[in-house]
């Protein structure tokens, strides 16, 4: 009987924080997300904001000084759309690791635009993971160095042009 | 008896179809092996660096390659074993602690990289689930988890209703445009073919808000009534799979269902 109520009182608790989560998520996301260190505490709040476009881009410094021109990194799901991505989408998992990741450097970007250097910024986790992946994209044998960019586009359907938001060092390769 | 007279057949129910989606989901990361290797792009050497904690050798024995690939086949077993006997009583004794521990180590290990809101929604099922399966043979406690997961369920509607209610676009009828003319969400014949229907665009926007936003009433409005929100909430999952590809959103969201239909018919 007392395993009973120990297990109601913690489902009643858990059902009780994520609704209070969910009510303030922006007042409590800052200390859920320094404790709650495996984000067990679901926050249901999907695409409540509209996401932006960004476009990942690198390119690489050759022996001799020369610069490549910059190359896309896809980090579009659709470039071929399929029906049994229904069921069966492992192409899904890259892409939405990319979109976190360039999604997060721009807002640290854009925080840290005025006030602090690129140095500083080279210092964050996001930056580091996001140098690590576009490092480790194949590349030529004369290349030295790697450099990547953030471009914000307007969509699918859009007559803006883009516009940099970010552009990084030069990283030995 | 069915899931919705009996709620162990109704967390049965909940148990295979959420293992569905586990076991999706592990063989998808397990065939993208190089993803986690060294030079991948959830490569431990950066992964490790979020935290201090993570550091720790414990941590890189853990959560590096290619002891984390065995746990994720570890998981996709337990899933696989659940789909069949969901409630086997060494399966499910066996099974669902696998699921939730291993399910926690992925979110230590790559949180909120890799990581979407069908991985949170499924650990939320399979904690309860793994609740219940401390006092098996309480009813009261099978009752408890399967209101915990139909309360979980509305929950998760009704906040992604209300927080789109305070967009401009949703409100204006061209959110579900909006989204999907995102290149790394929604495909571009989509996009454009919504930008030439404005008036579909409205009707799926408007459709999606008020459903969300109204979705709690699936537990009090009884049969046959329910089937509405059910009905919807099937082809609005089944859909985004179709088109965004988020297939596991799926499996995690359509578990909490039979729970639901329970919830309905045993009475508020």
């Amino acid at each position: 009987l007392i395993g009973e109520y120990i297990i109601l009182s913690t489902l009643a608790l858990a059902f009780a924080i994520t609704v209070m989560y969910q009510l303030f998520t922006r007042q409590l996301a800052p200390w859920v997300w320094r404790w709650d260190v495996c984000r067990i505490l679901p926050s249901y709040r999907l695409f409540s904001s509209i996401p932006r476009d960004f476009r990942l881009y690198y390119r690489d410094r050759l022996q001799n000084g020369t610069l490549t021109p910059w190359q896309e990194i896809k980090i579009g799901l659709y470039s071929r759309w399929t029906w049994w991505h229904a069921v069966w989408h492992p192409q899904h998992l890259v892409p939405s690791v990319y979109a976190t990741l360039v999604d997060d450097m721009v807002r640290l970007a854009e925080c840290r635009r005025d006030n602090q250097r690129l140095a500083s910024l080279e210092k964050t986790v996001i930056y580091q993971g996001l140098a690590h992946i576009v490092r480790h994209i194949s590349h030529d044998t004369s290349a030295v160095a790697r450099q990547f960019k953030i471009e914000e586009a307007y969509g699918h359907v859009s007559t803006r042009s883009s516009r940099v938001v970010f552009v990084s060092a030069f990283h030995a390769l | 008896m069915s899931m919705a007279t009996d709620p162990v057949v109704a967390l049965g129910w909940v148990i295979r179809i959420a293992a569905c989606g586990v076991l999706i989901d592990s063989v998808e990361k397990l065939v993208c092996w190089p993803v986690f290797h060294h030079t991948g792009v959830l490569s431990w050497s950066w992964l490790r660096l979020r935290r201090g904690f993570l550091q720790r050798g414990w941590c890189d024995a853990m959560l590096g390659f290619p002891v984390y690939m065995a746990m994720l086949a570890l998981r996709a077993v337990a899933a696989l074993l659940l789909v069949i006997y969901p409630l086997h009583v060494s399966v499910s004794a066996l099974g669902l602690p696998v699921i939730v521990l291993t399910s926690l180590c992925t979110h230590l290990r790559m949180a909120p990289y890799g990581l979407h809101g069908a991985h949170r929604m499924t650990l939320v099922i399979f904690g309860a689930l793994l609740l219940w399966r401390m006092a098996p043979a309480s009813l009261v406690v099978a009752k408890a988890t399967l209101w915990f997961i139909a309360l979980q369920g509305c929950l998760s509607y009704a906040t992604a209703g209300w927080v789109k209610a305070f967009i401009p676009a949703w409100r204006q009828g061209t959110g579900a445009f909006a989204i999907i003319n995102v290149p790394w969400i929604g495909p571009e014949w989509l996009a454009r073919w919504l930008h030439h229907h404005p008036l579909v665009t409205k009707a799926v926007t408007w459709l999606t808000l008020g459903m969300e936003c109204a979705f709690p009433f699936v537990l009090v409005i009884g049969y046959p009534g329910n089937l509405v929100f059910i009905s919807w909430g099937l082809l609005f999952h089944c859909g985004n799979a179709l088109i965004l590809g988020l297939n596991t959103f799926v499996w995690a969201w359509i578990a909490t269902y039979p729970a639901m239909v329970y919830v309905t018919a045993s009475g508020v």
